[in-house]
Parts: C-alpha cells; structure tokens; sequence
C-alpha cells in the first residue's frame, strides 16, 4: 500500500504542476453536466416509452450513464495509457530493473487515473442525486459503489489485455476497439439500447457496459420491488471472474515477450 | 561454469542474443542482427570491470541481460551460484542501474522527489528512506540543488542523480551505461575519483563499466573486456590488454650503417623498414624474447645504437581486434 501511496504521490505532484490543464479539466467537467442538463430540459414533460423504466428523467439517465462511462474508460484505458506513457518517456524500463514487482509497477502507474475518475464518478453521482432529487439511500448508494467497483474489476481486466497488446505492439489495440467503440454504442450510455433494432440489442448483452450502466439505474431509478440489479450484477460477476486471471496471463506473457524481443523501450 | 567461492559476482557462459530487426519491407522476412554471440566473461567481486567496444558491439544489451530487462535466447549466467531465469527479480535488489537515459526520470519533480519516489521502488521509507537519500546526495554532491526541478539540472547534475539514484539501494554491483558520456572533462575526472574513493574505498562495490573512453578503462579498470559485433575479442587487465594480450610486441629497432644480409633468418618476425635507420620488428612474445631479436640482430652483423619497446595501446588493440576502424 505503501508503494501505490508513493505512485499516487508522485502522480499528484506531477497533475498540480500543471495548473492550466486542471483548470481546463474542470471547465470540461462541468460543461458535460450542463450540457446533459440542458438536454433533459428540453426532454422534460415529453415522455418516451423508453425512459419510462426510470422515471423518464433523460438528465438521470445519461449523469447515470456517464457515471459508469468514467470508471470503464478508467479501467479499459489507463493502464495501456501509462504502460506506453512510460515507454515513450522512457522511465518503464528503469521501473521495472527495481525489486518492486511488475504488477505492482504497472498498477502503481495508473492508480492516479483510478482515483481521478472515482472523484469524477462521484461528483456525477453527486450532482445527479442532488439536482434531479433522487431519494437516495445509504443502502443504495452503498450498491452503486459496489456496481461501480465490479464495472472498474471488469474493465480492468479487459485493461489489462490491452496493456498487453500495447507492451508487445505498441499500437493497434483490438480490445479497445471491441470493448471501447463497441461499447460506447451498444452499452446504453447515452441512449436506451432499446432503441436500437432487435437484432442489434443483443450485442448489448455480451458487453459489461450495458450491465454496468443498467444496474447503476436500476438501483437509483427503479423502485425496488420491480429492480432487476441483482441479475445484472450477476453478469459483471461471471465477467470479472473470465476476464481477471486471463488479463493477468496476458500480461506476464507480453512482458515476458518484451524482455525476451528487447523491445520494453521501444515505442 | 563454478562461480568459485564467489568470487565473480556474475558468471556468463556462451551468452547469445539475436533480435528481430523492425520489418521495413512486408513482403521480404525480418532481419535478424546477432547482438550477443557466446559471449562469456566473469564480473569479479570488488573489481572494476570494463566493457570497451564500439557503437553496435553490444554493450547496452549485456547490461541490460544482467538487469534482468533483456532475457537471452541461449547460455547460463550465474549470479553468485544462482543460475538466473526469468524470474530475475532475485538478483534486482542488488543490482545500481545507471543508464545513459536522462528520460528516466520525471522531470516535473525535483531531484528530492523523483529519488524518493524510486527510493520506495527499493523498499525503502520513512526515516531509512530520508536518511539514504541524504546520504547518496552528499556522496555525489547534490544535496544544494536535490530541491531543484529535474529539468533545469545541467546535464551533469542529471548525471549526478542519476547515479544517486543507483546509490539509494545499497546495491553491490553497480550497472554503469556510459555514464561519463554527457560530462565535460573536470566533471568525468569527478567521477572517476567517484567511482575510485566512494563506490570502491567506501562502499567496497563492485563496478561493471560500459565506455568508449579508453583513458577511462586504462584508469578505472581492474579487468577490461573488449566486445565487437557480439563477441568478446579480448579480455584481460589494462596491463595485460597494452601488449600481453596475443603476446604481439614491438621493438623499434635504431642501426646505423646496413641492415646485416639475410636479417631476419627466422619467420617469425615481421619487420617493416622505417626511414633514416630504423625498423620496426613485431614478434610473438610466446615464441621469442626482445632480447632473443635484439641479440639475433647484433649475431647477424647489426649495428644497434637504440632500442625502443613499443606496446600496444587499448585504441590500435581495438582497431586490431575490431578489424575495422572503430
């Protein structure tokens, strides 16, 4: 703990020393909830089947969506991120000639990225129980950390093939096309899938994002005797429990290929 | 190979490495290029090894196989008695790495900081941790400007924390990747008396030395290996490498009147005529003596005024074991 403590250390001092990129961030930030938030208004009083499962409030639905969008780009992207961040800068090699483990090292580089976006998911969640007045309780706030922690386990393993491809091919990553692209579409995150064709539907059914996403509302917007996000979380339990020792298997073999083609600094 | 009452601190037996060259062409197969070619040499403990060898010799992949950052495709290296695997976290806490890659650091931190932060990657921290970064600031002078950001260091201070940076595990062999590359010539005599008073004298370390500076071998150098296109060409102490090494010699031979007839009568010398009476004998020392050629000269009719041994410096060795200008 001690080590990641120092890894977060070591990021946060990095972030504070760019002080014009973090005022950007925030404008950003706050930009994409105003804008989800003009977007319900011009939604309000109209109704729309598909939103009626949850309370045909637009704004809760996409602040919702965005919520869980954060952590799966977290968990899909960060750690290739950092792993090539720290080929192109030069300092992953010299980490990894350290007694510190490997896994340690890779995570330790992108446990900045984890807690940003917890802090990002956070004030979503925030700003969308506060504005829109969902009457949220502690037991069911308590669920949606639990949804949000399975969504970032299951996106990380998929992270973690992804950072595999990225120590071997340095570019071209299947996973974040197929998990990523895909997912943004498919996953429910701006729009109900139930809009989409019936065949296309199930496509949202093989991707982790779609359950994430839905069992974040079902918790929050659904009441709970008609709340279907135990079957959901169900779902990104059977993934973790796939895709987390295979990531792990994709990265011991990547890196093993890295030191065996030389290739941890190329980029 | 036995790792004899651990004395080397590592032994390299028939070493190889081949890498795939970046496909250029995708109808034509990758090139492959031989960096390492069974390669064997010992790192004494407590010694100073060299490793001179041209650009491309492979120099940067046998320290970075004995860092464990390059696993190799063939040969046996023991570490003590231990043979390494892949696994080689075992021997990376006792290993000061130093690159000539200043991008290994995070230039948005201070000195005090990026040396903390690597401190903690050696499992050190809190009082302990303070106390080896002080420590390793002092030894190689950096504790006034530890507080500064990394990037306004001169290329010499970078230098500078980059082998504090080695120093804060207390390794006992110290990985050295042209670390004098960068320094103008007061800050490499720095550390040179670096290397020589506090990784030798005070930490009693053991250094293993990539150069292309043949002053800095000859000074620094307990045992020097000469590496080219993979190979190991020669090897052997400073004074061995300047002319014991293959036994060649040279005498230049000083006469006055004519070189007496049918001089040399032996084959094995080869003797190149100078101007204005001199001569230039090369002999294999494990074959004949100095004073073997110089008493045939005088037997034969010579009239020898002055005698002059030559020995070969390190830059004709490596021009002679590269083949090639180097």
């Amino acid at each position: 703990m001690y080590k990641f403590f120092c890894f977060l250390k070591r990021d946060f001092f990095i972030y504070i020393s760019y002080r014009f990129r973090i005022m950007l961030g925030l404008i950003s930030l706050l930009g994409a909830v105003f804008m989800f938030y003009y977007i319900g208004q011009m939604f309000q009083g109209g109704f729309s089947e598909y939103l009626a499962r949850y309370g045909n409030d637009y704004f809760a639905f996409v602040l919702l969506g965005m919520c869980v969008s954060t952590f799966v780009s977290t968990g899909l992207y960060s750690l290739a991120t950092e792993v090539r961040n720290a080929q192109i800068q030069g300092t992953l090699e010299f980490l990894l000639s350290t007694p510190s483990s490997t896994n340690l090292v890779l995570f330790g580089n992108s446990i900045w990225a984890f807690v940003k976006s917890f802090l990002q998911s956070a004030l979503f969640l925030g700003v969308t129980i506060l504005i829109v007045g969902i009457p949220a309780t502690f037991s069911q706030l308590l669920l949606v950390g639990l949804v949000l922690i399975l969504t970032f386990l299951c996106f990380l393993s998929l992270g973690m093939i992804s950072a595999a491809f990225i120590m071997v091919f340095k570019q071209g990553n299947p996973i974040n096309l197929v998990f990523g692209t895909l997912s943004y579409f498919f996953g429910g995150l701006i729009f109900p899938v139930e809009v989409l064709p019936q065949p296309l539907q199930k496509i949202s059914l093989i991707l982790p994002m779609f359950h994430a996403s839905k069992a974040v509302r079902e918790i929050l917007l659904v009441p709970q005797d008609q709340s279907e996000w135990r079957v959901t979380m169900t779902f990104l339990a059977v993934f973790i429990l796939v895709l987390f020792p295979l990531g792990f298997a994709f990265l011991r073999l990547a890196l093993s290929r890295a030191k065996k083609e030389g290739s941890l600094v190329q980029f | 190979m036995s790792n004899q009452n651990n004395q080397n601190i590592f032994s390299l037996t028939d070493v190889s490495k081949t890498f795939k060259l970046p496909l250029t062409n995708p109808l034509k197969p990758r090139k492959t290029v031989k960096a390492l070619d069974s390669v064997t040499l010992e790192i004494l403990r407590g010694k100073v090894t060299c490793l001179l060898g041209p650009n491309g010799a492979g120099k940067t992949t046998l320290i970075k196989i004995l860092a464990d950052l390059i696993t190799p495709d063939s040969g046996e290296i023991l570490y003590r008695d231990m043979v390494l695997d892949e696994s080689g976290k075992k021997v990376q806490g006792k290993i000061g790495l130093v690159t000539p890659n200043d991008r290994s650091f995070y230039w948005r931190l201070t000195g005090r900081q990026n040396l903390e932060f690597f401190g903690a990657l050696y499992n050190l921290r809190g009082a302990a941790l303070r106390r080896r970064i002080e420590e390793s600031l002092d030894e190689v002078g950096m504790t006034n400007n530890a507080d500064k950001s990394y990037q306004l260091y001169s290329a010499g201070m970078k230098q500078k924390l980059n082998i504090a940076r080695a120093l804060l595990g207390h390794p006992e062999l110290y990985l050295l990747d042209e670390p004098a590359s960068h320094l103008d010539p007061l800050a490499r005599e720095e550390f040179w008396h670096f290397v020589l008073n506090i990784l030798m004298k005070k930490r009693n370390a053991t250094v293993f030395l990539c150069t292309h500076d043949l002053e800095e071998a000859r000074l620094l150098a307990d045992q020097i290996v000469i590496l080219d296109a993979g190979r190991v060409v020669a090897q052997g102490t400073p004074k061995q490498l300047n002319g014991v090494i293959d036994n060649r010699k040279e005498l230049e031979l000083h006469y006055s009147g004519e070189i007496p007839r049918g001089w040399p009568d032996r084959g094995d010398l080869t003797v190149d005529r100078g101007e204005n009476g001199t001569l230039r004998v090369l002999f294999d020392e494990a074959v004949t003596t100095q004073e073997a050629v110089i008493r045939s000269f005088v037997e034969a009719g010579g009239n020898l005024r002055e005698v002059f041994v030559r020995t070969e410096s390190l830059l004709e060795l490596l021009h002679r074991k590269a083949g090639r200008n180097v």
